[in-house]
């Protein structure tokens, strides 16, 4: 029984790792895949190999690139897990010389996976890292299996596998090191080897530092350059898997006989302590409010809009980024006026966002953009997320979608870059082998299902905007389609209710019998309109708007509810939270400027 | 000798890679190559002018023999024609002032060769001595930026190395370099960000400045050496930025206040004048060659944004005692832009004293985002000036500077894809009229262009430049020490 655990533990972890990530965290795939862009170009692997540690870049893009697809993608992570637990462990076991205490080590080393895992429930946290561990695990195991040798031959290996691994793997090619001489049975003046050891890495860092690379910083180089996207950044957390490497692998090497009993108490304890501690760890890392908006982003990327509606049903988002998914999904699906209020929206913030420098909070703005016609924007803002990766990698997520803009816009020269360069990647160059086949056919791409219906949705007119009028640009939007972008129209009335401007919104009201040809008033807009009527009216007589008997009735009891309690929401919350008049009374913004506003670049 | 028979087996199997195409008629047509490097004017100092074949189904490889008409011949051959630097090198100085004939041939996958019409590049009598290009590389971005750097293009290579990037100043934005006509130790770098600053190299040392004072309304941003060195003028801008919709255009940075200053390298002085400290917008400075001249942008306050199509520049001009440090009595305007309806940007006269290039758009001060800039020049003998259509293209044109000896010239276009901008060279001749541009060299251009995602930003001329980044990140993450002071 004992014997099969040394299979079932792998086998075990393998699958647990699969799962977990291909049906509980796909969003974080999809997060990481979206920045980073692995190309089959020679020019993309000696890119990545001028830096420390640019082996395992390249081979984790690699890797990561499969995220593409899920179910794919968790099983290249299983992989990358499991090995490293067998190849920790077999270090281990490969020090160990009382078959007693095997088990218990080969149990630990789920440790370093359980570890590793949590590590990577960090959005910044790459696969480089793991990789880098797996491969210096390789490299280490392999020491272990060197002949007997001289001091002399022993120490010239070491020295140029080192400087090489260093190269491949980066920084933590020091595990490597000390795990080499500390093993080495016949070594004598260990410590003296070990310190010597650790001083010529760190001088052949340094060197390197001085030399080749002088653009950046010495930490990067000695803590390492690509296993966390922020530059400079390095977690606490990527402390404990090389720390549980080293000591699985020492201490067999430094553990008394005593100890050794009660193998199947020992066995369970560590199991069960490993799994409740795992657990527990992973539980921990996992369980973040950021899945949330990795889980929109998702959806909204690949167009999910009924599913998107439905999670937001379950839970309500309280987000901007949330929200802007959810309210997107609400107007594809043609239900933003009749239940956007269902949700808690916080003004302009909720159907847009204005540009911020980091690589996230804009995922879903970019789509709007995309979705309304405002095609310039939606480069712009793709364009900029792609820039604002923080490890300078590009993405083929943002980079097909800037492409699709220039086709859109008839910018084939800069379409065809991105194009080319997109052809040479895996899940996007089937693609890229379509598109490339129309680019520049004007009649193709006006027949093209997309981008022909966006070349009729766009804007098309050069005008000046601001965040700040982004609802008057709606508008524009809506009424130069002469009623074909319906959407803008969505957005535009969304905008007006949300900015508290009934008055544009009501006056507006009869383009959407004209040019819409509304058949039904969303129920949204009834109360709004019921609601800007109560403003000059005592009754609703004479009203020129179809407004319901049930939205008359429920203003009418809603204002009485208000009335006995102007300044405590909880009374009509409850029965009145998922109307516009709740939204109107919390959340009226002041309101915007008229004129243009403008962005100050940074000084 | 071990060595010796291995680099001949090597020199052997080099020489037999070039596969010669049979001699037949040409086709009539020229080449299609990439760059189009088709009747340039090149420096015999210049890299080799290597070339792809695009465009040409079941392509399989090319064949091109080089003949010089004062002598020499080289060939190259295989997937794309990248010339032996060496070889390169002689047959351009054996050919000074004659021509290059090049006579492709292209292969095909069925083996069957195509010979096209010769075509010629001109090797211009004048050298260009300069070590290399200086340049920023930035994608072409909106609101951040991601990898961006300085770097320096050895010009009779293809070596290319960073004087600075991103990664050494710890993610701070760099603009651009600024020298003193190509002095590696005169220039200026302004650094944005929360470490910002204005790093300045001249014959006392180096500086890390805060050029931000109260009595100014902002930091130093477009700089221009006074030619003896002691001096550079500098625009101070608050730069604003608004964005389209539509389908070409997508944003508009413009200037909500902008003065003009002098810093005074030695004293850490910024020299200010109420000429050029008004409500007006005044902007990119340059000296004349002799100094005693300092060429600006000037455009009336406007109500902006609202009225950003009627914000022009019209160029400008005021004395400069470099010796009392002083500033002329008066204004005078070189280009008024009511005349011409247009917008001048980017004074840049050539350090001969002969001319003066400047960019030319519809409105605004920011040429590289305006598809209609173009390059304009005037004689400053004459006074005349003319749209240079011999190196102007549909898309935009700007971002110019010369070469030591005035002859040659570097300028950004974005001809290649309306988004990207590249950098062209051409030689100016004394009628003022300039030769077909010529895209940078790379030793495969095709690849090396195709996959740039940067746009060559800000070129100049420059010696080869030494800096110790690591030094520099030092007194950037320490903030700048030394604040600028003012005088009036």
């Amino acid at each position: 029984m004992y014997r099969a655990l040394y299979a079932l533990l792998p086998v075990a972890l393998f699958v647990g790792t699969w799962l977990m990530w291909w049906l509980w965290c796909p969003e974080m795939m999809n997060y990481q895949e979206q920045y980073q862009l692995f190309l089959f170009t020679s020019s993309y692997f000696t890119h990545s190999m001028s830096v420390p540690g640019g082996l395992v870049d390249y081979l984790s893009e690699f890797l990561v690139q499969f995220y593409y697809v899920h179910w794919i993608g968790a099983l290249t992570i299983a992989v990358v897990i499991t090995l490293l637990q067998v190849l920790s462990g077999a270090i281990s076991l490969g020090n160990c010389h009382d078959s007693r205490l095997k088990l218990t080590l080969w149990i630990i080393s789920l440790g370093v996976s359980i570890f590793v895992l949590h590590f990577m429930s960090d959005e910044n946290a790459l696969l480089s890292y793991p990789v880098a561990l797996l491969l210096t695990c390789l490299a280490t195991w392999g020491m272990q299996k060197l002949p007997k040798c001289s001091a002399l031959a022993f120490g010239l290996i070491l020295v140029f596998g080192y400087a090489a691994l260093y190269w491949c793997v980066g920084p933590v090619a020091m595990l490597f090191l000390i795990i080499s001489i500390m093993q080495r049975q016949e070594l004598r003046l260990k410590l003296a080897w070990l310190l010597g050891g650790v001083l010529l890495a760190c001088a052949f860092t340094k060197v390197l530092c001085l030399t080749l690379f002088t653009q950046y910083p010495e930490s990067q180089l000695f803590l390492g350059i690509n296993y966390y996207r922020v530059e400079n950044v390095h977690p606490t957390v990527m402390i404990y898997p090389p720390l549980a490497i080293l000591l699985l692998a020492l201490i067999p090497l430094y553990n008394g006989a005593k100890a050794y009993r009660y193998q199947g108490v020992r066995t369970a304890v560590s199991l069960v302590f490993l799994l409740v501690c795992g657990a527990a760890l992973i539980a921990v890392g996992y369980k973040d409010e950021k899945r949330e908006i990795m889980c929109y982003d998702m959806l909204v990327r690949q167009g999910r809009w009924l599913d998107i509606i439905d999670i937001a049903e379950k839970e309500k988002p309280t987000n901007d980024f949330c929200l802007q998914a959810v309210n997107l999904a609400l107007a594809k699906t043609g239900q933003l006026g009749e239940k956007m209020f269902e949700f808690p929206q916080h003004g302009m913030g909720s159907l847009l966002s204005k540009y911020y420098r980091d690589n996230t909070s804009c995922l879903v703005s970019a789509e709007v953009f995309y979705h309304l016609g405002m095609v310039n924007s939606a480069f712009r803002y793709n364009f900029d997320l792609q820039e604002s990766i923080m490890n300078n990698r590009k993405s083929g997520r943002f980079m097909k979608r800037m492409a699709e803009c220039l086709i859109i816009n008839g910018k084939y020269k800069a379409a065809k870059k991105y194009i080319d360069m997109l052809s040479h990647s895996l899940y996007y160059s089937n693609w890229a082998r379509e598109v490339k086949a129309i680019i520049g056919n004007e009649q193709a791409i006006d027949n093209h299902s997309d981008y022909g219906e966006m070349r009729r949705l766009r804007f098309k007119q050069e005008l000046l905007y601001d965040y700040g009028n982004l609802d008057k640009i709606f508008g524009l939007l809506a009424l130069e389609s002469n009623g074909h972008n319906r959407l803008a129209w969505e957005y535009f009335n969304a905008a007006m209710l949300l900015k508290g401007d009934l008055s544009t919104f009501t006056g507006m009201y009869h383009y959407a019998q004209e040019m819409f040809r509304q058949a039904e008033t969303p129920l949204h807009h009834q109360e709004a309109i019921a609601m800007f009527w109560t403003f000059g009216h005592q009754s609703f007589e004479g009203l020129p708007y179809p407004v319901s008997d049930g939205v008359k009735q429920r203003i009418s009891a809603f204002a009485q509810v208000y009335a006995k309690n102007p300044n405590n929401p909880k009374a009509w919350m409850s029965q009145f939270g998922n109307t516009y008049w709740a939204y109107f009374i919390l959340n009226r913004q002041a309101q915007q400027p008229e004129t243009l506003t403008s962005t100050e670049r940074e000084g | 000798m071990k060595t010796k028979l291995i680099f001949g087996l090597l020199l052997v199997l080099t020489a037999c890679g070039v596969e010669r195409a049979p001699e037949q008629e040409t086709c009539g047509e020229l080449p299609p190559i990439y760059p189009d490097y088709a009747g340039v004017t090149i420096p015999a100092e210049i890299a080799p002018m290597n070339f792809n074949i695009v465009d040409v189904d079941d392509y399989d490889r090319m064949y091109v023999k080089v003949t010089g008409s004062k002598g020499g011949n080289i060939e190259a051959g295989g997937d794309w024609a990248a010339f032996d630097q060496k070889q390169w090198r002689k047959i351009t100085e054996q050919n000074r002032g004659g021509s290059l004939s090049f006579d492709v041939s292209v292969k095909k996958k069925d083996g069957s060769w195509q010979r096209y019409q010769p075509f010629e590049m001109h090797v211009s009598e004048h050298p260009l001595n300069d070590y290399g290009l200086v340049y920023r590389k930035i994608a072409p971005g909106f609101e951040t930026f991601s990898k961006i750097g300085i770097y320096q293009r050895q010009l009779s290579s293809f070596d290319e190395s960073p004087i600075l990037e991103e990664t050494a100043v710890n993610g701070q934005c760099l603009n651009c370099h600024y020298s003193n006509r190509g002095n590696a130790n005169q220039f200026s770098i302004h650094i944005r960000g929360s470490h910002g600053g204005t790093y300045v190299r001249n014959d006392r040392g180096d500086a890390y400045l805060n050029t931000k004072t109260d009595e100014t309304v902002g930091s130093c941003t477009y700089g221009y050496w006074h030619p003896e060195g002691r001096y550079c003028a500098y625009s101070l801008n608050r730069i604003f930025q608004n964005f389209y919709v539509g389908q070409d255009k997508i944003i508009e940075p413009w200037d909500a206040m902008s003065d003009l200053a002098i810093l005074d390298t030695h004293t850490n002085q910024l020299i200010l004048s109420p000429l050029l400290t008004t409500d007006n917008c005044e902007t990119t400075p340059a000296f004349s060659a002799d100094g005693s001249t300092l060429y600006f942008c000037k455009a009336p306050k406007m109500d902006m944004p609202g009225d950003y199509e009627k914000l022009k520049y019209s160029l400008c001009s005021i004395g400069f005692d470099a010796a009392n440090a002083k500033y002329g009595e008066k204004i005078d305007t070189v280009i008024c832009a009511d005349s011409i309806g247009k917008s001048v940007s980017l004074p840049r006269p050539s350090y001969d004293g002969r001319f003066l290039m400047y960019c030319l758009t519809d409105y605004g001060t920011t040429p590289i985002n305006r598809q209609e800039s173009d390059l304009y020049v005037m004689n400053l003998a004459t006074g005349e000036h003319r749209l240079m259509v011999e190196i102007n293209s549909e898309e935009t044109d700007a971002y110019h500077n010369w070469a030591h000896d005035s002859r040659w010239f570097v300028f950004g276009s974005k001809r290649e894809d309306h988004l990207y901008s590249l950098l062209y060279l051409s030689c100016i001749g004394d009628d003022g009229v300039a030769t077909k541009p010529f895209l940078l060299p790379q030793y495969n251009p095709e690849k090396y262009y195709g996959e740039s995602l940067y746009s060559f930003n800000a070129p100049d001329f420059t010696e080869k430049v030494s800096l110790d980044a690591r030094a520099v990140r030092d007194m950037v993450m320490n903030n700048p020490t030394q604040k600028v002071s003012v005088k009036r």
